[in-house]
């Protein structure tokens, strides 16, 4: 039974869609990577999702409820782009709320309270105003009150936007902390190398449309790259190596080839030994997820370029 | 807890920790020293020309119903304004600033949020409003020895005016930004209050358009009836009959009748009815 299971979401304002057609499927204690360029769809989202906003048209579910549904949201954090909170609280007093909302209360919602400020390395300045904390303080609040219920999934919309190097590297260990627990999480984010470094599986949206969906070694599968460098490419072994994948790049002394996969290597160490030229250096590389990223992105909008964009 | 009485509770901490609250407090301190000194003064002047030195003798009362009366309508005023001014961004200024998309996601009803916010507000309002109107007709009594003839339901009465324009306000507050409910709001409570004036106007220069323009806007929104209902109660009984007896309308601001049924329940119903199209119109909205 998967976390989260979307089905044709569409959202339109103003004539204009923000998100069409998007189907993901998150699976429990899955930590999935939303990543896309801003205006992407991707806030619009997680609005639909956790019923901030009401989609167009489709269907989805949490944890196996209908959108809306409040035993759903009883197990849900959310953690807001736009962290404001009421900053006239205490730290404490807010995460308290904050608890008190998904009915918790008595010693044990305090004891909770506590427990997750202490997580989120609030300990000692609980009892400051909100108001009074930096803006990395303020994420770290919100991350609390989006954990006091002890949920099963976690939304965090750009939960290092405010954090220092060292912010994150915290918020990268809450996440796999919640990993080990079995939450699922769905990380909305730009930061190609935390979602790297974080996420189980990766949806890159654009134009609020999934350009592709999977765990990182299969978005990466098909992205490796091989640099050839030889004394000379002659139009011959040029024409010997062309089979094995588009050639990217072709220089007097050697060429760059896409591959499909790995198997090829030792083949193209053969042919280039077969044919007597000298193989100074055959240097494979995986596609990064930024290059992926970008490529994908990119590739999108040219090829919507011609169907003169997607107005209504 | 409810979810209601979790989010109505915020709201009074707010305002008691946005000084609000203390702010409020001590002007109304100075507004009600000031009102029970002009009684005092009265009470001396009328000492002085009494034979026996009984300041409520002959027409005294007369003297102590008018200034209170002048004082519950410049109260009910502030009610009215309290409840239209307090909630004016409630919803509209935190799906602004952001501060609902954490609170909306949680299991509890957005009709809660709505609610919750009413009845902290209500409880603000109202509470300011009686213990503003409250400690002066006391004051009054223990200065004066001058009771109302039926405080109680004019109390009741100026409660639910300044609820009316509260829960107007919090509805405008999930249609409109901040500043263009302030003004709706403000505009239609001086609608309300110069249809009243309106009607009395038309009642003395027996205009009798001016008269029907007048009841007219009792359905707009009944604010100047429900005061006029209140007024009935402050006046003492024999001065109703001085004025009903007169040849014109001596007191434009004064009701000579009780307040009709149809009104309580209409004011009572606009209420509700308003209230339920704030809930409906928050739950329907994207944020």
């Amino acid at each position: 039974m998967p976390a989260i299971q979307a089905t044709n979401l569409r959202k339109v304002y103003h004539g204009h869609p923000a998100v069409s057609d998007l189907s993901i499927t998150v699976g429990r204690g899955e930590v999935y990577g939303f990543l896309g360029p801003n205006g992407a769809g991707k806030t619009t989202t997680v609005k639909m999702l956790l019923g901030l906003t009401s989609p167009t048209s489709g269907q989805a579910t949490l944890l196996d409820r209908p959108l809306g549904d409040r035993s759903a949201r009883a197990r849900i954090g959310f953690l807001p782009e736009l962290f404001r909170f009421h900053d006239w609280l205490s730290g404490l007093e807010l995460v308290l709320l904050h608890g008190q909302l998904h009915g918790l209360r008595g010693p044990r919602l305090e004891r909770r309270a506590r427990e997750v400020l202490g997580v989120v390395g609030l300990n000692g300045r609980e009892l400051d105003k909100v108001g009074g904390y930096s803006k990395g303080m303020q994420q770290r609040v919100g991350l609390a009150t989006a954990l006091v219920n002890d949920p099963e999934l976690v939304f965090l919309d750009e939960p290092t936007s405010a954090l220092d190097p060292l912010g994150r590297r915290d918020v990268r260990e809450i996440i796999s902390v919640l990993r080990e627990k079995g939450v699922s999480v769905f990380l909305n984010s730009h930061l190609l190398s935390e979602v790297e470094l974080t996420c189980d599986r990766v949806a890159i949206v654009n134009k609020g449309r999934v350009l592709r969906e999977g765990s990182l070694t299969e978005l990466q599968a098909g992205s490796l790259e091989v640099d050839v460098t030889l004394d000379a490419l002659t139009p011959a072994l040029r024409a010997k190596l062309e089979p094995f994948g588009k050639v990217l790049e072709a220089r007097p002394d050697g060429l760059r080839l896409s591959l499909s996969n790995r198997e090829l290597l030792p083949q193209i160490s053969q042919t280039v030994f077969e044919s007597g030229a000298r193989l100074y250096a055959l240097a494979p590389r995986q596609e990064s997820l930024e290059e992926l990223f970008v490529r994908l992105v990119e590739g999108a909008a040219s090829s919507e370029q011609p169907r003169g964009g997607e107005g209504a | 807890m409810n979810p209601i009485l979790v989010i109505a509770g915020l709201t009074v901490r707010e305002a008691y920790r946005k000084r609000l609250l203390v702010t409020v407090a001590a002007l109304s301190i100075v507004f009600v020293a000031v009102y029970l000194f002009g009684v005092h003064l009265l009470v001396d002047a009328l000492r002085s020309r009494s034979l026996d030195g009984d300041p409520r003798r002959g027409i005294g009362d007369q003297g102590f119903s008018t200034l209170e009366f002048l004082a519950m309508y410049v109260v009910n005023f502030l009610g009215g304004l309290m409840g239209a001014l307090a909630a004016v961004g409630c919803i509209a200024s935190e799906i602004d600033s952001g501060l609902l998309q954490a609170i909306v996601p949680k299991p509890i009803r957005r009709s809660s949020i709505v609610l919750g916010k009413w009845l902290g507000y209500a409880g603000l309002t109202v509470g300011y409003l009686w213990l503003l109107a409250g400690s002066m007709i006391l004051g009054t009594t223990l200065i004066s020895g001058y009771t109302p003839p039926s405080p109680l339901p004019a109390l009741a009465l100026m409660g639910l005016n300044a609820l009316l324009l509260l829960t107007l306000t919090v509805l405008g507050s999930t249609l409109f930004s901040t500043l263009a409910n302030g003004i709706v709001v403000v505009l239609l409570y001086g609608m309300a209050w110069s249809g009243g004036l309106l009607q009395a106007v038309g009642d003395l220069t027996r205009t009798h358009l001016l008269t029907t323009l007048g009841q007219a806007s009792v359905f707009l929104l009944p604010s100047d009836a429900l005061w006029r209902g209140a007024s009935y109660f402050l006046q003492p009984t024999w001065l109703l009959e001085v004025e009903r007896q007169a040849p014109v309308r001596v007191n434009p601001f004064a009701g000579l009748e009780a307040p009709a049924t149809w009104l309580v329940v209409y004011s009572a119903g606009f209420l509700v009815l308003t209230l339920c199209a704030a809930v409906f119109a928050f739950s329907r909205r994207d944020l």
